[in-house]
């Protein structure tokens, strides 16, 4: 028995709170994971996309500060396949900027995203995919936290229910990136060690559509200009696999009203036009897509110069999917869009005049 | 309320919150609250069932306890379970048998009355079934039936072992939850490793070899022996990751609160025989089964039939019924059919292999000897796997009789299972490897005693765990279509 220590107290220790040492050791776990939880973050900014598609919204945000009156034209990707800005400029006499990307990134953060943009004068054209008006209104977590972590600026336009949401996919976005940085490794190593050839590399780099979407395909407008002249050989044209029914998501209409509403005060015209529509396509949802044309139009906060079944084309007019126009129908969509806009403005240019979108954004 | 959902580890973080935060002798209390919560989270009317369960058999041991003399025990024992397994085929096996009946008729031509009866399988209600049989019987042969109602209902409702056990018995957690266990540190430590641990085989390796498997038994018709064998030795992996993960964590979350639940696994994989194989794989049920099937088995006295021969038939027995236990399906039966025959045809053969052994000199290589009695058995196990795994006997017998084909162009079938997604088959090879290795190293590196010696070690391991869960986990995309970027 060892000899009692002077320094220890006599008298015996108090006992510890219920639960101290538990909430220590939960204290301790919550810690674990939260480096955990950083450490995945950081893979996932500090790794590579596969690619830089996501980037192009940095570049349409430098487009809409830009200007101090200009179109903007607000949608998916109908509008980065679908319009040539350049056309619009010269017959709106208006700088325009695109916002049209492709993905699932719903109603609220598409309108949320322009309005900090939006002042006195401007013109802002919402041409969704018709199924986006049937689709949730948040979008897809995973498609938003794309862009969010491409163009951070973005974050502002996250309700919080929204920001958690995306926070929540890290580790589905983080798992993805992995599969393809081993499987990119692996083919490659398999392909050096002579066990494999690479085939389905090949396969995929001959359709790939990181070819199209990609940054450099974008020009200064946000118009998506890498699939003009291409044509996708033995390719059909795709709808998505799961279609909604084509019934008004909740709060879709309300939000609408409310952007409308908020841009009325703000002396914002808003125009609502149509993503362009494989004819077949157009007349399968007739019913639901003329039904929310009428709903528009009965609400003087819009401007509803055409109705959605001007804006029905040809399959030879398409590009891959039914909302992606090839360089043929790009032309025709953006020249009808350019004269709804004016028509609205009865006829005359909404903007006086309108420099080359490249020359504004290198000032 | 799976353990790798986000609803389960909110749940689990707030009964762990309060649990330590109430007097230590109310803790049971809480805990009960927290696993009737969790039972009843998915169905409420499956609580009323078990609760009614848990009550009867509470009442029935105290009534078998307090019998004058083991007729009068007996007199009680009988009508509880066969109330207990009443219940159990009233709800598990009523569809089965209307099918086998309706399949019945139809080969008589005749027509059958009854609909096809599409009803929810309560959760749980085969492992919560053994354990209260077992505590009645328990009861019968001496064990102290327990006084405290909610206590017994703890005991029977636990959460972290209610869905797909341990089943435990009495005597281990009953004294366990009287004790009113505290928190320690080294165990808290311990537990968390267990859990982290467990979520790597389900999420990382089980989940990860499933699209591979089911690739092949989802498409039968497609399929080759080539592709049936390689997706056979995955799902060898892929049952025993995805059970052994969510044995460990339930073995976790019950230290967590202090309470030790029993081991179901033991390197099953380096089994040397069948035998050995059942008491390395689900051990809780084997033993339930030994007890309470086949031991009573090989004592009864009606059939006046050799010890011996009645040891064989009483284990032929006792898998169909560890068969018929794990699923109401004709496959099930006939996969716990073949383990008995596997088993009953080894002791048959036992003195001629030892023979043969002796005389072709294989003993004079014990290592290579007991390799090859290990791949042997692995190889019995797979073979049975197919109908485990199966979706009908129907997939069964068509797998078996595609068995021979294939073999012919043998890369380019494994090839076809793998699909061309290669880092996904990466993954899973390599989870292979780590769970085997995990297995191989057991007992030869003492991970617990370097993690309590050095915690820092310990959570650092946990950390580089989570980091792994996150990036390799088998995780799917949320409900929707379009992923045009790209990760």
């Amino acid at each position: 028995m060892s000899a009692p220590n002077p320094s220890e107290p006599t008298s015996e220790a108090p006992a510890p709170k219920r639960g101290a040492n538990a909430y220590g050791f939960f204290a301790c776990v919550a810690a674990m994971i939260a480096a955990a939880a950083l450490t995945v973050v950081a893979f996932l900014v500090l790794t590579p996309d596969g690619n830089d598609y996501a980037l192009a919204s940095n570049l349409k945000h430098e487009a809409l500060s830009a200007h101090d009156q200009k179109i903007v034209l607000v949608g998916g990707s109908n509008l980065a396949y679908g319009i040539d800005s350049a056309i619009i400029e010269r017959t709106t006499h208006c700088p325009v900027v695109n916002m049209g990307m492709n993905g699932f990134l719903g109603i609220r953060f598409m309108l949320e995203e322009v309005k900090p943009y939006l002042h006195r004068g401007d013109v802002v054209v919402i041409a969704f995919e018709h199924e986006t008006y049937a689709r949730p209104v948040d979008g897809s977590s995973t498609d938003l936290l794309m862009v969010t972590k491409a163009n951070p600026a973005t974050l502002r336009a996250l309700t919080p229910q929204q920001l958690l949401r995306v926070a929540s996919r890290y580790p589905y976005v983080a798992h993805q990136r992995i599969l393809r940085l081993l499987g990119d490794q692996a083919r490659t190593i398999g392909h050096v060690l002579g066990l494999a050839k690479l085939e389905n590399l090949d396969e995929i780099a001959a359709w790939d559509m990181r070819r199209i979407e990609r940054l450099s395909g974008f020009n200064a407008n946000g118009d998506l200009t890498s699939h003009l002249g291409v044509t996708i050989p033995d390719h059909t044209l795709t709808e998505e696999d799961d279609l909604p029914p084509f019934v008004l998501a909740p709060g879709a209409l309300s939000l609408l009203e409310n952007f409308a509403a908020e841009m009325s005060a703000r002396g914002v015209r808003v125009v609502m036009s149509y993503s362009p529509a494989e004819r077949s396509f157009y007349e399968a949802h007739q019913a639901a897509i003329d039904g929310w044309d009428a709903i528009f139009r009965a609400n003087p906060a819009f401007a509803a110069p055409s109705p959605p079944s001007q804006y029905v084309f040809d399959a030879s007019m398409h590009f891959d999917t039914v909302y992606h126009l090839n360089e043929q129908g790009r032309a025709i969509r953006s020249q009808m869009l350019a004269n709804d806009i004016n028509g609205v403005f009865e006829g005359a240019p909404p903007c006086s005049a309108a420099a080359p979108a490249q020359e504004r954004i290198s000032q | 309320m799976g353990f790798t959902t986000a609803n389960f580890a909110w749940f689990f973080a707030a009964v762990a919150l309060v649990h330590f935060a109430l007097p230590q002798r109310v803790r049971w209390m809480w805990l009960l609250a927290a696993s009737l919560f969790f039972y009843g989270f998915s169905e409420p009317f499956f609580l009323v069932q078990i609760l009614a369960a848990t009550g009867l058999s509470f009442w029935f041991a105290q009534k078998i306890e307090a019998a004058p003399d083991k007729a009068a025990k007996q007199k009680l024992l009988w009508p509880a379970i066969f109330l207990l397994v009443g219940n159990l085929v009233l709800f598990k096996y009523t569809p089965f048998f209307n099918e086998t009946l309706r399949s019945i008729f139809n080969l008589a031509h005749a027509e059958y009355p009854f609909p096809e009866l599409n009803w929810i399988l309560p959760i749980g209600i085969s492992f919560y079934t053994f354990q209260l049989i077992s505590y009645l019987v328990d009861v019968f042969r001496g064990l102290k039936a327990e006084r405290q109602l909610g206590v017994f209902a703890l005991y029977v409702t636990f959460f972290p072992k209610l869905i797909a056990g341990p089943i435990e018995r009495a005597k281990n957690l009953l004294p366990q939850i009287h004790a009113k266990p505290g928190f320690d540190y080294a165990v808290a430590l311990q537990a968390m490793q267990l859990i982290i641990w467990g979520v790597i085989q389900k999420a990382v390796i089980a989940d990860r070899i499933a699209p591979f498997v089911n690739a092949v038994y989802d498409n039968v018709e497609a399929a080759n022996g080539v592709q049936i064998a390689f997706a056979t030795f995955l799902y060898a992996f892929q049952i025993y990751a995805d059970f052994a993960g969510y044995t460990n964590m339930a073995l976790g979350t019950a230290l967590l609160f202090g309470y030790k639940l029993m081991h179901n696994f033991n390197r099953p994989y380096f089994a040397v025989s069948i035998q050995d194989f059942w008491k390395r794989w689900h051990i809780s049920l084997t033993s339930w089964l030994t007890d309470y099937i086949f031991t009573p088995l090989t004592r009864q006295k009606t059939f006046k039939i050799k010890f011996y021969t009645l040891m064989l038939w009483s284990m032929l027995i006792t898998f169909v019924v560890s068969g018929f236990w794990h699923g109401a399906a004709w496959t099930f039966i006939a996969w716990g059919a073949l383990h008995g025959l596997y088993i009953v045809i080894s002791l048959l053969l036992q003195k001629r292999w030892n023979t043969f052994a002796r005389a072709s000199k294989l003993i004079d290589h014990p290592k290579f000897y007991q390799a090859l009695k290990i791949g042997v058995t692995f190889f019995l196990v797979c073979i049975a796997y197919i109908l485990f795994r199966a979706n009908t006997m129907e997939d069964a017998i068509t797998m078996f009789s595609l068995l021979g084909t294939g073999w012919d162009a043998l890369v380019s079938n494994v090839k076809i299972v793998v699909g061309g997604d290669i880092a996904q088959f990466g993954l899973a090879m390599l989870g292979i490897i780590v769970l085997m290795g995990a297995d191989l190293l057991h007992g030869r590196v003492n991970l617990d005693g370097a993690f309590a010696k050095r915690p820092a070690i310990g959570w650092a391991a946990c950390y580089a765990a989570v980091v792994a869960i996150v990036l390799f986990g088998a995780f799917y995309d949320e409900q929707q279509q379009f992923i045009y970027f790209r990760f």
